[in-house]
């Protein structure tokens, strides 16, 4: 296994100001030295990705190594902007973890269906927000290879 | 913190004294917004709701000497077609047990431990409960199958004691091809004895096979309506920057590199099942193949 982490970005999308919150405690908690944006809809989330309209200044830079995902947004919900994600070339490459407050099948199987990387159910607690927080970027940034790694 | 307009909510509580610090807890986090009946019985409680629609149960799970709070909303579910969300609340000596108990319950939706020093967390429940007015169940997670695709023996035997060395709770199935995947995943050819048996789980996938390769097999397996939603982590030794780009562009959930040594090899198997099989959500629970 490798032991140096780069660098990159995560970015969170989430409409909840206090989810956004609860999510930044629990990665200083974990102490990742990554840095994690956050956006909050799907419109901005887009605008991210894609380097345009607010976020033109990031041109250039590279994508995140990781996208937290929410499904209910506002303006653009996270069903729709996991399927534009995944219809991009560029941005199909990223891996999305679906981080929601919804357990209804029907979420989890569109989910997959449009193809998240993983679907993962928002935690109650604070500690368990910590735990998976630290295994979801434990397999994300140690075991598991993403694209773009070696640039 | 954000909250919706609340409207009612019960509480079957037996302990006065509990009930009071739990209804402080509210009024505090929600002010005048809310309408908490109490019950202090499930006799009581089941009265309050033929006469009321409740948006939230509050359930204490020890009741006395009366049925449990878990068994009074499963008689609920056996009368009502839609439950609001449930809370189950117990005190702190028990919650392990009680958490099984409730996490195996249809209509919870969630489990707490009481804490009335600090309300957060119950807070925060109510109000996902309250904003996924879905009828939402704990999951209920059997063991899941992983089935794995290598052609290379020594590989398929090191991972299977990796399994056994971790004495992980999940069967792990093996075929030696993309082909005899594809067979497997479809229970035809020598695999139609499947066919009654819940798809696998989680899928792993060598890149180099002979008959049919790890790519190909996964364009064919996305390419699949009902085989599309497995998630699938490719576990090859190759380390090129091109497989890894192609390996996501055709949708694979991740890629993992077999490391060479055992102990690593136990340990990224561990990783891996602890992923898939703890943290993230499957969509293997609600999954029946096709008849």
């Amino acid at each position: 296994m490798r032991s140096n982490m780069e660098l990159i970005t995560i970015l969170m999308a989430d409409d909840d100001p206090d989810d956004r919150l609860l999510v930044e405690d629990a990665f200083e908690e974990v102490q990742l030295k990554n840095s994690i944006d956050f956006v909050k809809d799907g419109v901005e989330l887009m605008d991210y990705l894609f380097q345009r309209g607010a976020y033109s200044s990031l041109a250039g830079s590279p994508p995140p190594g990781l996208i937290l995902l929410d499904l209910n947004m506002p303006k653009k919900d996270g069903r729709q902007a996991l399927r534009e994600i995944k219809e991009d070339a560029k941005l199909r490459l990223i891996p999305v973890v679906i981080l929601t407050t919804s357990q209804a099948d029907e979420d989890i199987l569109r989910s997959y269906d449009l193809g998240a990387n993983s679907f993962i159910v928002k935690p109650v607690t604070f500690d368990k927000l910590v735990d998976i927080i630290r295994k979801v970027t434990n397999y994300w940034f140690q075991i598991v290879r993403r694209p773009g790694e070696g640039d | 913190m954000n909250t919706p307009a609340l409207k009612r909510i019960l509480l079957l509580e037996d302990s006065a004294d509990d009930a009071t610090l739990i209804v402080e807890q509210l009024q505090q986090a929600f002010g005048k917004t809310v309408s908490i009946d109490i019950a202090s019985d499930s006799h009581h409680a089941t009265a309050l709701t033929a006469d009321a629609d409740y948006e939230l149960y509050l359930v204490d799970y020890y009741l006395g000497i009366d049925v449990t709070g878990v068994d009074w909303v499963l008689t609920q579910r056996q009368s009502q077609s839609l439950l609001p969300p449930v809370i189950v609340l117990t005190g702190l000596d028990d919650a392990d047990q009680i958490e099984l108990v409730a996490s195996n319950a249809s209509g919870v939706s969630y489990f707490l431990k009481k804490d009335f020093s600090d309300s957060s967390d119950l807070i925060r429940a109510i109000n996902f409960a309250l904003k996924n007015r879905m009828q939402m169940n704990l999951p209920v997670y059997d063991k899941i199958t992983i089935v794995m695709a290598d052609d290379d023996y020594d590989d398929q035997l090191l991972v299977a004691d990796a399994f056994e060395e971790l004495k992980l709770e999940s069967r792990l199935d093996m075929v030696n091809d993309g082909e005899a995947l594809l067979n497997y995943l479809r229970r035809q050819g020598k695999y139609v004895d499947l066919i009654d048996e819940k798809l696998p789980g989680l899928i792993l996938l060598d890149l180099n096979m002979p008959r049919m390769d790890g790519r190909q097999a996964l364009t064919e397996i996305r390419a699949d309506a009902q085989l599309r939603r497995i998630p699938v982590v490719l576990l090859t030794t190759s380390e090129a920057e091109s497989d890894l780009l192609q390996g996501y562009d055709l949708g694979a959930n991740s890629y993992v590199v077999k490391p060479v040594n055992f102990d690593d090899l136990v340990a990224i198997i561990a990783h891996i099942t602890t992923y898939w099989c703890s943290i993230v959500t499957l969509p293997s629970s609600y999954y029946r193949p096709e008849a």
